[in-house]
């Protein structure tokens, strides 16, 4: 009696349960709540895609309705892993299209997506798919599209941002604009889709009530008039273009609810648009605009609800200044490096220990921030005598002090030049992060022992990426990673590394996948375009999988085995 | 021709723009030919044409072009200007020569920066920052987000492609020329006759 009470008082419980923590907390009380679990189970992020298997998942979570999955390490963002690296959806959504009859919504994001992939999904799953996010992923072209605007008539979110995809024709957002009614998010930002048809898009926004967010390529704004005139209910919108006399944009109307605004190549002369709305705005992007830092300021200090900004390092201290006072409400920041070129808008553009200082009193309320500090590009005396302040130990306690502020941090990324921050910094880093569970690391440090300070804290810390350390050696590499009680992943690129990457067994454990990504020279283009050959140093790739090793390597990745070292 | 290569800080502001340009023979390929710094030499091992871009300064204010057998004059072009053109122009001739070497599948290192020059503290510091970037770009790939690398590309054409405004200064007209300059070394070389069409409007500007 007392055992089917439980019974039925746990069975009423457990769906009220949602945070994946949690529910892993449960599962593992007991036999009853560890099926419990499998059964009512409905969301599963994979942060990569080699830690498990499709069969594992369905086994283990046979009545999913959303999966979130993620291929290639995050350097793929910056063209820093090669393209065929591994990160295939195919077995995944063969999986899915046989087994996941429950799942409504899908997230790929960094992998490689074919067009076949695309048309089983949407022939197999179309009726009841909602939500398909497609997030910088490659491999696939509008023909795949196509079957998914045909076939998926109840797809309320469509994600394609940043991904590489190949476009044939404008059919597939037509065929969208023909079968769907209930559309509330359109996103193909950053991606090389020109073909769009506005009447496509007024299509979209006159048979879609709910629409709330479209992202966008560069299409000209002044095209977009009846667009923005139907699109009543918009939250949220990103892209366009201006080419035309700077004169006609005063005239726009932007939908009365947007709140959420992404400027792409607007210039000075365009910017009074936006004023009207700025008051309104809670998030910025201004990544891909064409302002300078006054044009920064001039924008920000309109915004005091913003609560989300991204821009490049133009923005510069000043403007990190006044983000500090008009801003206070900010969550989440990232600034990018813009160009190295004078002359450009960047001119200005130097994000120092200043900038963050200010932040760490002004926005304490911040939870996300990636800053990329720059070096100093103006000639005057003035800035030399600051290059030589940044040059001898210029950040390590602005980098303090910014930590010390912000002791709610959960991700933590400082990407500076060779040079920016000491061992000591470094051990702050580790010391005073307690909560941080991400962190990128760029040309931080000076030797193994600022590492190994670094490790000594940093408890909860999962996932450590790392950048232009070629004076850690391997072997300090390897207790770093081990002395990192909570870490589950890591990335390393630019480390000292041996001919045979002996010396990285010292963290080889069990389920602990090592994979090296040797040095290659890669021939890009420079800022006059024109081809220069660059030497991509070694990586190091290394992961908690209860799969074991993958086998899908292509040429460019080496595992290391343990087993191959155990005579030595 | 080229007698010598002399770039003098000092510029004369009160000048007005002026330039004249004439067109005596046409010919597809951008050559670059100056007398000091490595740059130089290392074209001139190459079999060059006789008609080339020389950058000739005989006087403070004063900038002449051979280029492509046609001959430009400019007056009243800062030196700071001057020095960036002929950085940019050294850098097409490396970049001509650098498409046929990685056309045969040949690999070799960036050509280093060249020495600053010892005239002027700014154009030692420009040189410098050069000599930064450079060591940079030769020691590690920079990392930049793929989208954002795309649209720095995409926004150095659309400034370049922009006309000049009548009412622009001296600095905006040898602005337009730089992006002028960019324009004409894009990958495919282009004739004699578009880079003459480029060059139309900033002199009508003036």
């Amino acid at each position: 009696m007392a055992t089917r009470l439980s019974d039925v008082v746990l069975d009423c419980v457990m769906p009220y349960i949602h945070d994946s923590k949690d529910r892993d907390a449960v599962s593992q009380v007991c036999r009853r709540l560890y099926e419990l679990d499998s059964l009512t189970r409905k969301h599963v992020t994979i942060a990569l895609c080699y830690t498990t298997t499709p069969d594992r998942l369905r086994r283990r979570f046979p009545h999913l309705e959303s999966l979130n999955l993620k291929g290639k390490p995050r350097a793929a963002m910056f063209n820093l892993i090669p393209e065929d690296w591994g990160g295939f959806v195919t077995p995944w959504v063969r999986e899915i299209s046989q087994y996941f009859d429950c799942l409504k919504s899908l997230h790929f994001r960094r992998m490689i997506v074919r067009d076949s992939d695309l048309q089983v999904l949407a022939r197999s799953r179309g009726h009841i798919l909602q939500a398909l996010k497609l997030d910088k992923c490659s491999g696939f072209s509008t023909d795949g599209l196509y079957y998914i605007g045909r076939y998926c008539r109840n797809l309320r979110v469509l994600f394609l941002e940043e991904s590489s995809l190949v476009e044939n024709d404008g059919d597939w957002l037509h065929e969208l604009a023909l079968n769907n009614t209930v559309l509330e998010t359109l996103n193909f930002y950053l991606t090389d889709i020109a073909n769009v048809r506005i009447q496509d898009l007024e299509l979209i926004a006159r048979n879609c009530p709910n629409l709330n967010s479209v992202k966008i390529t560069d299409c000209e704004v002044l095209d977009l008039v009846n667009f923005f005139r139907y699109a009543s209910a918009l939250e949220e919108f990103c892209g366009g273009s201006y080419n035309e006399e700077s004169e006609k944009y005063s005239a726009i109307s932007l939908p009365a609810k947007l709140s959420r605004l992404g400027l792409t190549y607007i210039t000075k002369n365009e910017m009074p648009m936006v004023f009207p709305y700025a008051a309104l705005l809670k998030k910025l992007d201004l990544l891909y605009a064409m302002l300078d830092t006054e044009d920064h300021c001039t924008l920000i200090q309109r915004c005091p609800n913003l609560e989300v900004l991204e821009s490049r390092n133009v923005i510069g201290d000043r403007g990190l200044e006044v983000l500090a006072r008009c801003c206070r409400r900010l969550k989440r920041l990232r600034i990018e490096r813009g160009d190295d070129d004078q002359g450009m808008e960047d001119e200005e553009g130097v994000v120092s220990q200043r900038g963050l200082i200010a932040l760490s009193h002004g926005c304490p309320e911040l939870e996300y921030l990636a800053v990329y500090v720059s070096d100093i590009t103006n000639a005057s005396l003035e800035h030399i005598d600051r290059e030589e302040k940044i040059t001898d130990l210029p950040l390590d306690n602005g980098v303090r002090a910014l930590l010390r502020g912000c002791d709610k941090l959960r991700r933590f990324a400082l990407y500076l030049r060779p040079g920016g921050l000491t061992d000591v910094g470094l051990g702050y880093i580790g010391q005073y992060s307690p909560n941080v569970r991400w962190m990128l690391l760029g040309y931080v440090g000076e030797t193994d022992a600022g590492l190994l300070e670094f490790s000594k804290g940093c408890p909860s810390l999962q996932k450590l990426e790392m950048r232009g350390c070629s004076f850690f050696s391997e072997y300090a590499l390897a207790i770093a990673a081990t002395q990192l009680n909570s870490l589950r992943y890591l990335w390393v690129q630019g480390y000292g590394a041996s001919p045979s990457g002996r010396d990285l067994l010292a963290m080889a454990r069990p389920y602990w996948n090592i994979e090296l990504i040797p040095s290659r020279r890669v021939v890009v283009s420079n800022q006059q375009e024109e081809p220069v050959v660059v030497e991509h140093p070694a990586h190091i790739l290394a992961y908690y999988s209860l799969a074991g090793p993958r086998t899908d390597f292509p040429d460019t990745v080496i595992p290391l085995d343990p087993a191959t070292y155990v005579d030595t | 021709m080229a007698a010598g290569v002399t770039v003098k800080s000092e510029v004369l502001e009160s000048s007005p723009p002026e330039g004249v340009c004439s067109n005596t023979e046409e010919n597809h390929l951008v050559q670059t030919n100056l007398s000091d710094g490595s740059p130089n030499k290392y074209v001139s091992n190459k079999s060059v044409p006789a008609s080339g871009l020389n950058a000739v300064i005989p006087s403070a204010n004063q900038l002449t072009i051979f280029y492509n057998g046609s001959v430009c004059v400019y007056d009243g072009i800062p030196a700071e200007k001057v020095h960036e053109i002929m950085l940019i122009a050294a850098a097409a001739a490396k970049s001509t020569e650098m498409k046929k070497i990685v056309t045969q599948t040949t690999l070799i290192s960036p050509v280093p920066s060249r020495p600053s020059s010892p005239h002027g503290i700014t154009n030692n510091i420009a040189s410098s920052q050069k000599s930064s970037i450079c060591r940079l770009q030769a020691e590690f790939p920079i990392a930049r987000r793929h989208s954002l690398q795309r649209f720095l590309e995409k926004r150095r054409d659309r400034l370049g492609s922009k006309a000049p405004y009548p009412s622009s200064s001296t600095t905006k007209v040898a602005d337009n020329i730089e992006n002028n300059f960019c324009a004409d070394n894009a990958p495919e070389l282009v004739s004699l006759n578009r880079s003459e069409e480029e060059f139309q409007p900033t002199v009508s500007a003036s």
